[in-house]
This record gives C-alpha cells, structure tokens and sequence, in this order.
C-alpha cells in the first residue's frame, strides 16, 4: 500500500493548502488515494449544497492527524529523537563537567543552584553559559575530569540491563527508550533528592553532581548503539 | 488456523467491502457506512483501518487506473481474503450465540 511517488499533473478541485498540507502531512503509505478520495467526496458535497469546506478540513484536520500518528510509531523517528537527544545531551554535559570542574568565584545565585543541585536551573542561566564558553569550560577540558566510577560504573549496569530487556523482553522500539530514559533520569533524581534531603556540605555536593550528570552521560552511547543495532527497519 | 478477533469497526468495514464487491474504495465505504448505520468515519481512519487489516490477512488492494475527476489520483480498491471471511463468519457465530436467550425491550420494541 505504498505509492507515494505518484504525481499529480492534473487540476485539482482542492483548495492548494488543503492539498499540499496533505501530501507532505497525511500518511504516505496511501495519501494519493485519500486526497483523490476527499477530492471525490468534496465535489459531490459542494454540488450537493452540503457544507463542503467545513467537511473538507474536518477530514484534512482528521487524516493530518493520523499521519502523524502513525509517523511517531515508526522506527526511523525513535531513531531521530534519539539522536537529537544525544547531539542536545552529551555537549551540555562535557561543558558542563568542564566549566564545575574549573569553578571560579561563581556568583551568589549561581553558587545557591550548584549547592541545591539544581543544574536543570544552571542550564538555563546566561552567566553559566557565558562563563563555560569564554572563562573557565571548553577550553580547559580534561580526560580526567570524566573519570567518575560510580558513574561508570552505572554505565556498565546500564549496558548489562539494556542487553538482557533486548534480549529476553525483545521490547518496541518506544519501550526500550522509555527504559534507557529511566536509567537517565534515576541518577539525576536521585543525586537532586540526596542533596535536598541531606544537605549536604558544598565540599560533598561536588561527587553527588558529578554522579548526576556523568551517569546519564555513560548510558548515552550504549543506548544509541543498541537504538541502532537492534531496531534495523 | 489461528482465530482473528475483529474490532467493530473492521467488522463494519468488512461487511462494507462484501455489499460493494468490486467497486469498494475509500469513498465508497465511507459513503456507505454514512448511509446504512450513520457513522461518519473521517477517511485517514478508514484508511488506516484498511492498512492495518491488511498487514493481518484480511483484505487485500489494488490500485486502479487515474483519471481526471480525482485530479489525477487513482483508486485503491479493497478486497475481502478468505481469512477476512472466515473472521467474518465466526464474530458472526459468536454474536449470534450471544444472542441465543435475550430478549429486552427498548422504546417499544422488543429486540431477540
């Protein structure tokens, strides 16, 4: 049920909105038959007197809709999330570990987000990106400041895990990410609730952010290896 | 062979393709299902329908010729597989075995 490479030469009754909405939005796999289809029925109606266009975009609105439905469903698009996600995620978090690990005279503000573990805040405060792209984050980078076990660690028991869901589970494609999102976001909340339970001194908040942010940074890799590996169509 | 349940609305649609025999496509059924039960289904979800009784067995299509009235675009005309009517015949069984002992009444008229 695929012809998505037909042409149109001929003219169309269709107003060219609701026409070219349809053929880019509509689900390729039979969009040339439903746009003739709701051509069809849309003359009829209209010589019918019926409320042609307020039908017409009901079903454009409808079909619109299901197109994009289905196109989330598919393989291909997990695939482009995923690595959206890893272009988005693993530059923040090497300047990020780069500008913490070179941390100078932050001001008072930003200095109350480090110490809450609020990096979700830092991350959308200018003077963080100004001081990480110009003073002290990129240009001062080192293998070292990434050597976190626990977090490797967390990594290796992520890589583990992964393997045996694919394996024994043989999960969707959406079921496997929301498992990898967990193995994400769990050292994140936890490392944030340990911080804001137990308060504690600045000198300890330092491993606890790193957990935080280098954790999820270890899984990144695996879950696109495996994103890629395991789902083909 | 294993049993294919069908939802109510493939059920619909199945009936839909056997009354229109060879000229059932997307706006024909539609039409059709307007005209005899008043359910007004948006085309995308009918053809989505179709796709997905076709992925299980169930119809079959084919592309007909273009021609100018649809702005070029063909028809895809649908078809009832044997595995669609042995679906068909067994939710029909099964309704009607259901069916056996009930009898209520509803504006008047006396349903069994």
């Amino acid at each position: 049920m695929n012809n998505s490479r037909l042409t149109n030469t001929h003219k169309t009754a269709l107003p060219p909105l609701i026409t070219w909405l349809l053929s880019r939005l509509a689900n390729p796999n039979y969009r040339v038959e439903l746009i003739g289809d709701m051509e069809e029925e849309f003359i009829e109606r209209r010589h019918a007197h019926d409320d042609s266009l307020g039908w017409l975009l009901r079903q454009t609105f409808l079909a619109i809709w299901d197109g994009q439905k289905a196109m989330i469903r598919t393989t291909n698009f997990a695939k482009a999330l995923g690595v959206v996600l890893c272009v988005l995620l693993i530059p923040t978090i090497v300047v990020f570990v780069g500008w913490l690990s070179n941390l100078k005279d932050p001001s008072e503000h930003l200095w109350q987000l480090i110490i809450a573990g609020e990096i979700h805040k830092i991350l959308f405060n200018a003077e963080f990106w100004y001081l990480a792209w110009h003073k002290s984050g990129v240009s001062h980078l080192e293998l070292g400041m990434f050597m976190h076990i626990p977090s490797l660690i967390w990594g290796g028991v992520f890589a583990f895990s992964a393997h045996v869901f694919l394996k024994k589970v043989m999960p969707g494609i959406w079921q496997y990410s929301a498992f990898a999102l967990a193995f994400f976001l769990v050292p994140y909340l936890f490392g944030f609730a340990l911080i804001n339970i137990f308060e504690p001194v600045p000198k300890s908040v330092g491993p606890i952010l790193a957990f935080m942010v280098l954790a999820p940074f270890f899984t990144l890799p695996t879950y696109i290896t495996y994103l890629f590996k395991g789902y083909f169509k | 062979m294993q049993k294919k349940t069908l939802g109510e609305l493939e059920h619909v649609v199945l009936l839909a393709l056997l009354r229109l025999d060879s000229n059932a496509y997307g706006a024909a059924i539609r039409q059709l299902l307007q005209a005899e039960i008043d359910r007004d289904v948006a085309l995308g979800a009918l053809y989505s329908t179709l796709e997905r009784m076709e992925k299980k067995g169930l119809v079959v299509s084919k592309l007909g010729e273009s021609t100018a009235q649809r702005g070029g675009r063909p028809k895809r005309f649908f078809s009832v597989t044997a595995g669609g009517k042995s679906a068909l015949k067994q939710a029909k069984q099964a309704m009607d075995q259901m069916w056996q002992g009930v009898a209520f009444k509803l504006g008047g008229a006396c349903y069994e």
